[in-house]
Parts: structure tokens; C-alpha cells; sequence
């Protein structure tokens, strides 16, 4: 169904004020997203970045104050650190602080590692306010991810400190073969913790993730992930007073959109990738993005130290690809979705790592349900390696394989786990999973795969 | 007259009534035409006063997950009122219904709903909001406001909006 001429004529008014605010090459500058080093002190194995050491050429305090200079002209409201690990580079309390005096709200994710008594007292004279922890999973299950043996610890520990001050605390979450079964007790731990906030998404084939793909989310699985999202928002979150924020690339359209989606009760529903739009990302090497999580070989539109912000966002065509998107640059099943022209193809950093170019994103709970009504489950098979650079990604092929068939009388389960031990599971238990299993998930595959 | 409020994005989608699902529909309908649409994923009628979300097919795997979490929900006692766990679990059901399965809506159009007049609410402007993410002042999505909100921005990357901290 479409819009009719008869509805252009006796209703213009009503519809035509949003084509006046959806202009494609509209930029409504709001929030930046800024990695202010590279350093690291984890090492994350699905680290989009491959972070670790510093980058060699990362900007200066005063370059980093110019910044600070320019989103405020530029007209951003909220300034979120992240790295690396942002606390890694000395004056990262002097940028907060920068950021907070020209009046914009600053907030940082922190991997928590090192959230001291002193950082978090650093964070609060900065002016912070609210530094948002990742946490993916139970205690084992979370070190074996972040690969440092007492990060959960930690992490939980500096959560607790920060929830003590007068900053506000909330939590992140990769989503992903291993942190899928603990969700509903994670959700515990960040009640318990006193967290407000907790923003979920999908783990990517990015970077380190990219090396693994047996820890990722097969696109059927979305047919788990959404039921299971929908009940721990309206029966643990809610009535704890806690919020669910499902990153860009937890969607797309109903039924489960009016539950998860933010503003989703009012109708709201996705309409587009916002890289570029309203947000920014900055690499501490000055490269300005769409979005910070986007590879920055295809994507980085200039330079800070050379560029004006606004201006590679209004004119370089790496950063407005999205505003100028239309249903001619989709491939694949999202080409032809009924969802298309509003789509656009989902979360651009998604389709872009997963499937090698944007506009085709098999990470979509729609496209699963229609594939499930067929009879089929959507498989992600990696056919071409990362190079192994920072922001790299391989390539994934989709292939169609019949649902495999199962007695209607079986137990519900998630990743061969009854549902009942998923929601028995408490967060002080450690894990669901065994060392072994934790092990076989989060091994490398080959990086060259003999092919004949 | 009894009037029946409808959402309609700015992307002119509407949820269907029998399923949930987001649906293309043209607001300039007649009322009576409005109770004639049926739903291309469910088949039930898109618009109907008198609806509820039929309960998802068992055929489907997000059913099975859903309708599982519901009895633990109920078993264990996740929630004091029963009533509220069954309504807050709607879009849940209704995501796992099957199109083509089961039929939503086999009432005839016009029987249910004479008497019945669809109001359609476009999203007003994009809200202006004090901070990016934040609620804007008043009420930013609750049940009051019926017409379909624009997408309402969100950090991308981890931490939640600034001004969210005191909720």
C-alpha cells in the first residue's frame, strides 16, 4: 500500500511537515562519540578496534581542546569519551572538563578495568555525568571475553563506586553466542548494582570479533534474542525502575519494536541508520566518522586538525552516504523488504563488517520471521579473513538452510540451554558455561581456509 | 461516536491491530475504508477497535521462547500482577505469530466496528529535545500520547543519553 493522490490533496499539511525536516542532506549536529586514545587495558576479544597501544599520531591536548571547541560551535549537546580506555591518556579529565565547562553533557563507557576511588573522583570534579560500564556477561564469562583475568571484578567494583557518587551508572553489553544465555542474570547484577541505564547490541564481526565467528549471533538467532530482551525490559528492568537501550543494531519493526525500541510505545519505530545525521565519531588520531564504530579505511570523511567537523559532515561523501542512501544502494534480501524505503538496510556499521557493504543486514529480527514463515534459517558463513588491522573487518557469505526439525513438545531452549536453567541462573554463579565451552566459542578460526 | 486513535509515523506505518507488525497505510482513507485493510503479514484486520493480539503460533521458535519466559513469569512470580505480566508480554505473543498460519481477523469488516470512527494521529514535530537522548520536557513516550513518535535518538555507543541519570 502507498500513499495515494487523493491523500496528497485533502491532507497535505499533516504529512508535509516531515518531508520539510527530512531533508537527505539534513545534519542536526546532537552527540559525538570520541576515542581519545587507543591505549587500552584489556584485550577484548571482539574489539571491534583491536585496541591495545596508543596510536602513534594521537592528538595533542590542545588539538583535543579545539575539538572540544568546535562541537560546541558546531552545535553538539552530549560528548560521550570512550578508547581504548579513555583514563589511559593523562589529560583525559582535562578534555572532560573542557567539555562540561562549554557546556555540553559529557559521559564516558569505560571498560572499568582501572576505575579507581581517584579516577572516579577525577571523573566527578570533570564534571562527568554518567560513565557507563561494559559488562558481557557473567564473571567467566566476561574475563574470558575481555581476556584479563579479574576485569569482571574490577569492572563491578568501579561500578559500584561510580554508583556511590554523584554520577550515574549504567551498563553496556555485547550481545553474542556466549553472553546470550546470562542476559536475564546480568540484568540482575546491574539492579543490584543500582544501574539505571543498560545499552545492549549485537556483537559484530569486527576487528578481534571478525577472528570468531563462532561467538556470533547467527541471524536466527534473533528469533531467541528478541523474546528474551522483551521479557527482561518489562519483567526485570521496569519494575526496577531501570531502562533498556538497544543499540543501533537491535531492530528492525514490529511486534518487538513497541517494546524495545526507545520511544517505541508512542509508535515510534527505526527510520535509518543516524551516522552522519546527528551523531559523530572521532578517532584519537583527529579522523572524523558518521559514527565511531565504522571501519575508518571506508568511512573517515577528514581530519580534525585539518577540517572543520561541521564541514565533513555536511560535504565529505563518507560521512553523508547515509543521508543520500536511497532503495537503489540496497542488495540482497533488504533490497526487496517491505521495510526498504525506511530501512535503508539497518545499522550501516552492521551490513558494512558483516556482509562487506552496507545495505543488506541479515542482523534483522523481520527478515528472520519472514525467513522462519518460509520454512528457513538465515546462516552467516565467513568465507574471506581480517587482515588484522585496527577497525578491519572479513567478509560473510548468508546461506538458506531448512529449519532443522524439532518436537513441538520440547522444552524451550537457547543455544541448546533449557530456558529453565537460563532463568534460574544467578549472577554470582560465574557462568553458564563450562571452561571448555568458553574456550570453543571464542576460538580463532583460520585465517586462510583451504579452499578444494 | 465512539473514536478509535490510530499511530501513524511519519513513514506513514502504523502496528497492525491483530499482530503488531509495523504496516504501510494511507491516512487519507475513508473511516469505513480504514476497517477493510487487512494486515500482509497476518492477514487479520489491520485496523480493529476490538482486537486483541491473538496469541502467537506455536509453530514459532520466538513463540516457544516467549510463551516459555510468560510461564516462568507466572510460575516463579516475576511479577505481582498476573494481569500486567499477560499485557506486557502482548508484543511478544504478537511477534511470534505466524503470517498466513493463523488468521487474525476473520470478523467481517464494518460488523465490529460500526459506529466506530478512526482518528489517525501523525507524529507532531520532531521533539525538541534539551539533550541528545533525553526525554524532552514532559512526556516523551508513554501512554498518552498516541500519536507515532519520530525515532528518538540514542547513544550509539554505550553510555545511555545524558539527563536520563535521574530517572
Amino acid at each position: 500500500m502507498s500513499s495515494s493522490p487523493k491523500q496528497a490533496t485533502e491532507k497535505p499539511n499533516e504529512f508535509a511537515r516531515f518531508a520539510e525536516k527530512t531533508t537527505p542532506d539534513k545534519v542536526v549536529p546532537r552527540y559525538c562519540v570520541w576515542e581519545i586514545t587507543l591505549a587500552c587495558d584489556l584485550g577484548c576479544k571482539h574489539c571491534g578496534s583491536r585496541a591495545g597501544n596508543a596510536r602513534s599520531d594521537e592528538l595533542t591536548t590542545e588539538q583535543c581542546l579545539d575539538v572540544v571547541k568546535q562541537l560546541k560551535d558546531s552545535g553538539f549537546t552530549e560528548v560521550t569519551l570512550i578508547g581504548g580506555e579513555a583514563y589511559l591518556r593523562e589529560d583525559w579529565d582535562i578534555i572532560a572538563a573542557a567539555i562540561t565547562k562549554s557546556g555540553m553533557a559529557c559521559t564516558m563507557t569505560t571498560g572499568g578495568r582501572g576505575m579507581n576511588e581517584d579516577r572516579v573522583k577525577r571523573a566527578e570534579d570533570a564534571g562527568l555525568r554518567h560513565i557507563s560500564f561494559s559488562i558481557d556477561g557473567l564473571e567467566h564469562t566476561h574475563d574470558a571475553q575481555r581476556a584479563v583475568l579479574g576485569s569482571w571484578r574490577a569492572a563491578v567494583d568501579g561500578a559500584e563506586r561510580v554508583a556511590k557518587s554523584s554520577m550515574g551508572v549504567s551498563m553496556n553489553t555485547q550481545i553474542n553466542r556466549l553472553s546470550l544465555p546470562e542476559l536475564p542474570a546480568l540484568s540482575q547484577l546491574l539492579i543490584d548494582l543500582g544501574a539505571i541505564g543498560w545499552q545492549i547490541q549485537i556483537t559484530v564481526p569486527m576487528g578481534r570479533g571478525a577472528d570468531r565467528p563462532d561467538m556470533l549471533l547467527q541471524p536466527y538467532d534473533l528469533l531467541d534474542v528478541f523474546p528474551l530482551l522483551s521479557w527482561i525490559k518489562t519483567q526485570k528492568l521496569k519494575p526496577a525502575g531501570a531502562r533498556l537501550f538497544p543499540g543501533n543494531n537491535i531492530g528492525y519493526f514490529g511486534p518487538f519494536e513497541e517494546i524495545l525500541r526507545y520511544g517505541g510505545e508512542s509508535g515510534t519505530h527505526w527510520s535509518g541508520c543516524k551516522a552522519g545525521k546527528n551523531c559523530v565519531g572521532i578517532e584519537a588520531d583527529g579522523k572524523i566518522k558518521g559514527c565511531p564504530s565504522l571501519p575508518s579505511d571506508y568511512f573517515t570523511g577528514g581530519y580534525t586538525h585539518s577540517e572543520a567537523i561541521i564541514d565533513v559532515l555536511h560535504n565529505a561523501k563518507e560521512v553523508s552516504h547515509t543521508r543520500l542512501r536511497n532503495r537503489d544502494d540496497l542488495w540482497g534480501y533488504c533490497k526487496e523488504c517491505y521495510y526498504a524505503d525506511v530501512c535503508m538496510g539497518g545499522c550501516t556499521w552492521t551490513s558494512h563488517c558483516t556482509m562487506g557493504k552496507a545495505g543488506n543486514n541479515p542482523y534483522c529480527i523481520h527478515r528472520a520471521m519472514e525467513y522462519e514463515q518460509r520454512g528457513l534459517q538465515e546462516h552467516l558463513v565467513r568465507v574471506s579473513p581480517p587482515p588484522g588491522l585496527p577497525f578491519d573487518h572479513g567478509v560473510f557469505e548468508t546461506r538458506l538452510f531448512p529449519i532443522p526439525d524439532e518436537s513441538p513438545n520440547a522444552p524451550p531452549e537457547i543455544l541448546g540451554i533449557p530456558l529453565e536453567k537460563i532463568l534460574a541462573l544467578h549472577w554470582k554463579d560465574g557462568s553458564i558455561w563450562t571452561d571448555a565451552e568458553r574456550r570453543a566459542k571464542l576460538k580463532r578460526a583460520p585465517r586462510l581456509v583451504q579452499i578444494g | 461516536m465512539k473514536k478509535h486513535i490510530i499511530s501513524v509515523s511519519k513513514n506513514q506505518l502504523t502496528r497492525c491491530s491483530s499482530c503488531g507488525r509495523h504496516h504501510h497505510i494511507d491516512s487519507g482513507l475513508e473511516n469505513h475504508e480504514f476497517f477493510e485493510l487487512k494486515c500482509d503479514f497476518c492477514g487479520g484486520l489491520l485496523i480493529n477497535p476490538n482486537a486483541t493480539i491473538k496469541p502467537a503460533s506455536k509453530f514459532s521458535r520466538s513463540s516457544k521462547i516467549a510463551l516459555g519466559l510468560l510461564s516462568a513469569s507466572l510460575t516463579f512470580g516475576a511479577c505481582d500482577d498476573e494481569d500486567e505480566v499477560i499485557e506486557n508480554n502482548a508484543g511478544v505473543m504478537a511477534g511470534t505469530e505466524t503470517a498466513g498460519n493463523e488468521t487474525a481477523g476473520t470478523e467481517t469488516a464494518g460488523t465490529e466496528t460500526a459506529g466506530t470512527e478512526v482518528i489517525v494521529e501523525p507524529a507532531g514535530e520532531e521533539i525538541p529535545q534539551e539533550l541528545y537522548g533525553a526525554p524532552p520536557a514532559g512526556e516523551m513516550a508513554g501512554d498518552m500520547m498516541e500519536a507515532a513518535g519520530d525515532e528518538m535518538q540514542q547513544p550509539p555507543y554505550g553510555s545511555i543519553p545524558a539527563g536520563e541519570e535521574g530517572e
